[in-house]
């Protein structure tokens, strides 16, 4: 008899196996969440199913840390399972890299040397603050190569919540991107323009390495335009994309049309333009004031020509960053942050890909641009805030405008456009004109391209330590850090990216938080309804229930 | 079948058992969830969500459901009734189905009330109203899953003796043993493939998984294939049991 039902129960137990095993093969899975949060989103899987052997993922967040993170923690292994199962090469590790007590401070000065910058907690138990270190980073590991992904991003002024919702947002992206850099066989190639006076490579090395990642860097120096126009050409034409970044000499109708016939050729361009001479250095030597000159760089005609016109005006922006001011001398000095109206910190309106989830963008000394009308498609990517106005040139501009405040009936023309992306068909500016040097193989109007002009040359201008150059968008002055970077980053991926790496960025995902205020004036009346009420209705049902009994059994 | 059902939703509140398990499930939630401090407490967890009912639920579950399985089987032994219910002329199979709707029953009635809490997220959120009606949705959804589970094991464990304490205690162990038994023995490995395999043999990744919004066939089909194995087991206790 005991036998039979053992029997009987094994036979049960491996038609139970079987019909999972069964299920898991023909399985269908359904994301209800209304933000579609745990659906990866095409490029993200195109990405991830590129890799053909083993990639091992470590996530640095595991052993005891902050409820906060542990939603991080839950939300990548969440994710990372979904990359797994479109492609079972990718494995994932918890990894608590404090684990070893004893060495606590060690480890943590390793793991900064290789660039994995912890967060900061508060934690506040029973009355006691104590301060506790995060690391939330993960380690993408393929082949050789080992690419980190940050988990936390940082946002301007926001609370541990709300950084953790904002990470949460970009997961998708931050390891769809680091799938692609491991993943990048061939580099587009992208060329530093030279030769009119453009910013020193030292300026621009944080930007530069950081997308050597992504794309292959070279510099081409115009002045050669005189000499053998066509070669430079001819050497242009071999990258996909040229950065101009912040000229302050003219260009010569020749070097413009060498840009003009890459731009026609289907080369991309991204512009950093300053149509005005002036420094915060300049005024600091010039005792206190020095003077705003318009600059001529000879390209109104080509910009006008896309339909766009930057008008040799500052923006003067009551939504500012800070510049650091010295006063006294030797060892009295002191450093005060002052407002710095010239210097607009620009939010981002999250209305395309490119200026998606990104951190404020500062700006110094920007221009504003008019956006004209015609053929082309003008996506305005950046604008200066509404409690903005521009100031015409030349003027002169010194620190006393520091001692009043400014006056907010005067702010009256903002939202003035500070980066501009031209889509569209590219028609040459000198198609029907007397061409200023002779081209071969020149076209007059091109195949679809874009470009990406930008009011401000200092955007892409990283600060200086001791002559090594510090992140781009880091203000070492008053310690803050802007949106620079990522904004000039999606930019390139943007004008660079076939497969819409950059439309993962798109998605927004809204993790719903509880207002602190509400709970606490409601806290008690909730408590009591959310007992109480369940309770009550227990009683009722039975009341009613004994009620019906009684009925039933007295008729 | 359905007179098996009635009779057993009849005898659930008719005594006070069924009143103090529904009563004692709301009462052991809202005091974690809103009142207690600690890992539940959903004002200091902060987000509009009710994620924490669902951690907190399973493990409240794995004491109830065996307090109201517990004396399906073992009692009806214990008076002898339940050879009056053999030999009439309804099969074992109609049998074991009605006391487990029965059952699950009082499970979803003690459920229900907890909705209130959705209303009290959607009230104190941030922008009123602004919860994922889908992730609550799927939760609940997992949560019948699960209870139906948790049941069966009940209705089985209470074959398993006439005395209803031995039934309770047993169904507890399985019933842990399910949820969280798979998980903790998965940490004694180092190695995660096999941690990850084990895990997916317990209760709880299915249910955490489709508790954050993801129905996925294969956890309905574990959770279903699971349920009914157990109504088998009772199925075949019963009619090895001496008459």
């Amino acid at each position: 008899m005991m036998a039979k039902f053992l029997i009987s129960v094994l036979k049960a137990l491996v038609a139970v196996i079987i019909l999972n095993v069964i299920g898991s093969f023909v399985s269908a899975r359904f994301d209800l969440t209304e933000d579609n949060r745990f659906t990866l989103s095409k490029p993200a899987i195109e990405a991830a199913k590129k890799f053909d052997s083993p990639v091992v993922i470590d996530i640095l967040l595991d052993g005891t840390i902050p409820p906060e993170f542990s939603k991080l923690k839950i939300e990548t292994i969440q994710l990372l399972k979904s990359f797994a199962s479109k492609n079972k090469n990718i494995k994932y590790n918890l990894v608590n890299p404090l684990e070893d007590e004893t060495q606590t401070q060690e480890t943590i000065a390793n793991l900064q040397r290789i660039g994995l910058t912890p967060a900061n907690v508060t934690v506040e138990e029973n009355g006691k603050v104590s301060q506790e270190l995060v690391f939330p980073w993960a380690m993408v590991n393929y082949k050789n190569q080992t690419v980190k992904v940050a988990l936390l991003k940082n946002k301007l002024g926001s609370s541990t919540e709300e950084r953790v919702n904002n990470s949460v947002q970009q997961l998708e992206y931050a390891f769809a991107d680091a799938f692609t850099k491991l993943n990048i066989t061939e580099k587009k190639r992208v060329a530093v323009i030279k030769g009119n006076g453009e910013l020193d490579d030292i300026f621009l090395a944080d930007y530069l390495t950081t997308i050597q990642e992504y794309y292959d860097i070279g510099a081409i120096t115009l002045d050669s335009v005189i000499k053998n126009p066509q070669r430079v050409l001819e050497q242009l034409k071999g990258f996909d994309l040229a950065i101009i970044a912040k000229p302050t000499e003219a260009f010569s109708d020749g070097e413009k049309y060498v840009m003009d016939q890459f731009i026609v050729n289907g080369g991309k361009s991204i512009w950093l333009m300053d149509q005005v001479a002036m420094e915060v250095d300049s005024i600091f030597k010039g005792g206190g004031s020095a003077m705003a000159i318009p600059r001529d760089l000879n390209l109104n005609d080509f910009f006008f020509k896309y339909g766009v016109r930057i008008n040799p005006v500052l923006v003067n922006d009551l939504y500012f960053t800070q510049i650091v001011l010295a006063t006294g001398e030797g060892n009295d000095s002191q450093y005060n942050p002052v407002p710095w109206y010239y210097n607009p910190m620009v939010f981002s309106r999250n209305n395309h890909p490119i200026n998606t989830n990104i951190e404020a963008v500062r700006y110094q000394f920007a221009n504003a641009m008019d956006v004209l009308e015609n053929d082309y498609q003008k996506t305005v990517l950046l604008r200066s805030s509404p409690l903005s106005k521009t100031e015409g040139t030349p003027k002169q501009i010194g620190l006393n405008i520091l001692d009043a405040p400014p006056n907010k009936e005067t702010y009256n023309n903002g939202n003035q456009a500070l980066a501009v992306l031209i889509e569209g068909k590219f028609a040459s500016m000198f198609k029907n004109r007397v061409k200023p040097i002779q081209l071969e193989n020149t076209l007059e109007e091109g195949e679809a391209n874009k470009m990406i002009v930008i009011s401000d040359g200092d955007v892409i201008k990283n600060q200086l330590r001791n002559g090594r150059p510090l992140e781009l968008g880091y203000d070492k002055w008053t310690n803050s850090s802007y949106g620079n970077k990522e904004f000039l980053i999606n930019c390139i991926n943007y004008l660079l990216d076939d497969t819409g790496l950059i439309n993962i960025r798109n998605k927004k995902v809204s993790i719903p938080l509880l207002d602190v205020e509400k709970i606490v004036e409601q806290k008690a009346k909730w408590q009591l309804v959310n007992i109480g009420v369940p309770v009550l209705l227990t009683l009722v049902l039975g009341i009613f229930f004994g009620a019906y009994r009684k009925r039933k059994y007295a008729s | 079948m359905f007179a098996i059902f009635k009779r057993e939703v009849q005898s659930f509140f008719t005594s006070p058992i069924g009143y103090m398990i529904v009563g004692l499930f709301l009462l052991l939630n809202g005091l974690f969830l809103w009142v207690f401090k600690g890992d539940f407490n959903i004002f200091d967890y902060g987000f509009a969500d009710l994620g924490n009912l669902f951690l907190l639920a399973p493990w409240i579950f794995i004491f109830l459901v065996p307090a109201i399985t517990m004396k399906s089987f073992s009692e009806e032994r214990k008076v002898g009734t339940l050879e009056l219910l053999l030999i009439k002329p309804i099969s074992i199979w109609k049998l074991v189905l009605g006391k487990f709707w029965g059952a699950f029953l009082l499970c979803v009635i003690a459920v229900l009330p907890t909705i209130i809490y959705v209303f009290a997220i959607s009230n104190l959120g941030i922008t009123e109203g602004n919860f994922d009606l889908g992730v609550v949705l799927g939760s609940y959804f997992g949560l019948l899953f699960l209870i139906g589970a948790y049941t069966s094991i009940g209705l089985f464990s209470s074959t398993l003796s006439d005395n209803q304490i031995v039934s309770f205690i047993i169904g507890i162990l399985m019933c842990f043993l399910l949820f969280n038994g798979f998980d903790a023995m998965s940490s004694l490995f180092s190695d995660g493939e096999t941690q990850q395999f084990i895990q997916e043999i317990g209760a709880r990744s299915h249910f955490d998984s489709i508790a954050r919004g993801i129905v996925d066939t294969r956890d309905l089909m574990y959770f279903v294939s699971l349920t009914l194995f157990f109504l088998y087991l009772t199925f075949l206790r019963l009619k090895q049991l001496p008459r």
